[in-house]
């Protein structure tokens, strides 16, 4: 709950800062070049996230996600404060309330600004639903069953493999697609983990029966 | 995560193939916006239509490539949602705006996770279909009035 309640609060953060740092004509680029970077960097994330773990055991990747995060604060103190305000200087006018009440009254006043809202989280409800549902279906639907039970029993955990399993980078927690530093795909990962089983006497890990078990039955 | 990054890739001659071929450039984003949930809808009938109807070994490799797509338009409409806000949305504004559209998001998102324990698989991506497609009629509107807007103002 506090990661979620972490991730909204950065959200709108984020956007709304980019729209004050970023000038308007380079929003696009900006925007393009964050999608880019965020599969990237989850990517990444997968692969330093098993190395952490191999070298520093299970909880390397959380001592890995709170270096990362320091990391992000360092960045964000150098960020320019963003009050929310119509004209430089006007923050007596930009309280949270003032802004909720405006913001309603936009909503109400401008079909536009409540299509775009709409649209946002008709979209984005769609995909978070759909990301959790792939999880079920990837583990309990027969076919993707009878491929798991023929690679995975056979082969050591690694976070990279199981994450090409998720398909999607939010399968296990909701997290918004807008998260510069993907975090999404590592927690998967590390979720999962969390629910592997080890067997001493083939010396492997064995996921998905205990998954399984928990999500299926 | 590819599927993803390649769907930010595509964004941009996606992009500059309907501002030069179909619309003007300030309409581009718009339609690109439409093209993905529509793309995202279509992608999501494929699981519906095959859980429902066919046979499950038929349909893995379908479901599988459905998967891939719904990832690819995840990536296309990420950058395209952020241009679409700051194009609509007040700078000023951007922050409550978009946490008031949270609510609806959520309600969206809590009643899509429900309906996987209550409905069949197929039901929930037909579900989830349909709000692609809602997404994408909205979207259409906001094309349109563009258009009608710009044609207004040619007859006065």
């Amino acid at each position: 709950m506090i990661q979620r309640v972490k991730c909204l609060f950065l959200l709108s953060l984020f956007e709304m800062c980019l729209t004050v740092v970023v000038p308007r004509l380079m929003i696009l680029v900006c925007c393009l070049q964050c999608s880019i970077g965020n599969g990237a960097t989850a990517i990444l994330a997968g692969v330093i996230a098993q190395v952490l773990e191999d070298s520093l055991g299970h909880i390397g990747p959380f001592q890995g996600a709170i270096a990362l995060t320091v990391f992000a604060l360092v960045l964000i103190l150098r960020w320019e404060e963003n009050y929310g305000e119509s004209k430089e200087g006007d923050h007596g006018t930009s309280s949270v309330y003032r802004q909720f009440t405006d913001g309603w009254k936009l909503v109400a006043n401008d079909s536009k600004v409540l299509r775009i809202g709409l649209i946002q989280a008709l979209s984005e409800g769609g995909m978070y639903t759909v990301s959790s549902h792939v999880l079920l279906l990837c583990l309990c639907w027969y076919p993707w069953r009878l491929l798991l039970n023929r690679i995975l029993p056979s082969m050591p955990t690694s976070i990279p493999f199981l994450l090409s399993f998720c398909l999607n980078n939010k399968v296990c927690l909701h997290v918004g697609p807008h998260s510069l530093i993907n975090e999404s795909s590592w927690r998967c990962a590390n979720g999962m983990r969390l629910l592997c089983t080890y067997d001493g006497h083939y010396h492997r890990w064995n996921c998905i029966p205990t998954i399984r078990t928990l999500l299926c039955n | 995560m590819m599927a993803i990054t390649i769907g930010g890739i595509v964004f941009q001659p996606l992009e500059h193939f309907f501002a030069t071929k179909i619309t003007t450039k300030a309409k581009a984003p718009e339609l690109s916006a439409v093209f993905s949930y529509i793309m995202a809808s279509l992608s999501m009938s494929v699981p519906a239509i095959c859980l429902c109807c066919a046979a499950a070994n038929v349909c893995f490799e379908r479901v599988l490539a459905s998967f891939l797509v719904i990832e690819f338009c995840v990536g296309l409409s990420s950058p395209i949602a952020g241009i679409l806000r700051s194009k609509y949305v007040p700078d000023a504004y951007q922050g409550a705006i978009m946490n008031i559209f949270r609510l609806p998001l959520n309600v969206v998102v809590v009643s899509g996770t429900h309906a996987t324990d209550v409905l069949e698989q197929y039901q929930v991506f037909g579900i989830v279909s349909g709000l692609f497609l809602a997404a994408a009629a909205l979207q259409a509107t906001l094309a349109m009035d563009g258009e009608v807007e710009k044609k207004q103002v040619k007859k006065d």
